[in-house]
């Protein structure tokens, strides 16, 4: 018994038929003249980042529902909930991006939006809105979606909004923000 | 062991090439993108109950005798401020101290305690009849609670 794919009808059909198309591209050679060119390169320094500061929003009571924002420069202020001093420092997430001397970038956001805590059942989590500069400006609203390093560095700043409901659940809540930046 | 065949030394090569420039298409990507995860946090408190005891900021016992500003932080009050005044997160929870004289609602709660305890001071000697009231689970309800206070 032969069952060789090799050996093969239409196995051997194709092979051929490839073959004779690398035949005609192989016969152009012989009608071109013979150049050069010179040819150049340029490697550059590959984009990178890397954070140095989590977002941070501490702790707060909900009082009677509403938001907590923590700006690009990591101050934080409240309408409705009660901020409590207690537990971590309120802080903005800060990422450092490197690469190529001057140059821009596109950032893209991604992750969660909302955090959890439990099994995230109802008044188990809170709607998060980002917030983002490239200066720690003590923005808070808005989101940047290009830089420009200078000098192969920059730094992106990562703030936000946290929506607190009047029935929110007491406890830690957890959710992670994805920067992923690339050369223009 | 039988003797390779031209096509087939020819699509090994093309394999061979495919996976190369497949590698290298893979590295060019790496080094024009790359990403990071941060991660975001934030703790909910639960309201103190009005049955909690209330946290003193200083740890002297009030004497009788003497008199002085007294300050009432509450739990998670924190540090004062640079005046010595305690920050404005003195109603850093869902109680607040009022005295009974507070004729204002619960509602506007931040104004009757400004005006109540001048910033969170409280004067006298003794200080008595101090209620408490849950700023939110139970807003409109008063409990007598036994207070201690201290020296700032």
């Amino acid at each position: 018994m032969n069952s060789s794919i090799f050996q093969s009808k239409i196995f051997r059909r194709a092979a051929l038929a490839s073959i004779v198309a690398l035949g005609a591209f192989g016969a152009s050679n012989s009608f071109a003249a013979a150049a050069s060119t010179a040819s150049t390169a340029t490697v550059i320094v590959p984009i990178a980042i890397t954070k140095s500061a989590d977002l941070v929003f501490g702790s707060f009571a909900k009082g009677a529902g509403g938001s907590v924002t923590v700006s690009t420069s990591g101050a934080r202020t409240t309408s409705g909930p009660i901020l409590s001093t207690v537990g971590g420092t309120p802080s903005a997430a800060q990422f450092d991006v490197t690469g190529e001397g001057v140059s821009t970038y596109t950032i893209t956001w991604g992750g969660d939006v909302e955090l959890l805590t439990g099994t995230g059942l109802t008044g188990e989590t809170m709607a998060l809105t980002r917030i983002s500069d490239l200066a720690a400006g003590n923005a808070t609203s808005g989101e940047v979606a290009t830089g420009t390093l200078t000098a192969g560095a920059q730094s992106i700043y990562l703030g936000g909004v946290l929506t607190v409901g009047a029935a929110q659940v007491a406890g830690d809540y957890t959710g992670s923000v994805t920067a992923t930046v690339e050369y223009n | 062991m039988r003797p390779r065949v031209g096509y087939q030394r020819f699509f090994r090569c093309s394999a061979l090439e495919l996976a190369l420039m497949t590698t290298i298409a893979v590295i060019s990507a790496s080094a024009s993108a790359d990403s990071v995860k941060t991660s975001v946090s934030a703790v909910v408190i639960a309201p103190a109950n009005v049955s909690d005891t209330v946290l003193i900021h200083a740890s002297s016992a009030l004497a009788s005798d003497v008199t002085a500003n007294l300050t009432i932080r509450l739990p998670g009050a924190g540090l004062p401020g640079p005046d010595n005044r305690p920050l404005h997160s003195a109603s850093a929870t869902s109680l607040a101290v009022l005295s009974n004289d507070c004729l204002q609602t619960i509602r506007i709660l931040a104004s009757c305690v400004k005006r109540m305890h001048k910033d969170g001071m409280l004067n006298g000697d003794p200080v008595s009849n101090i209620l408490l009231n849950a700023a939110v689970d139970t807003r409109f309800a008063r409990n007598d609670v036994g207070v201690t206070v201290t020296y700032n």
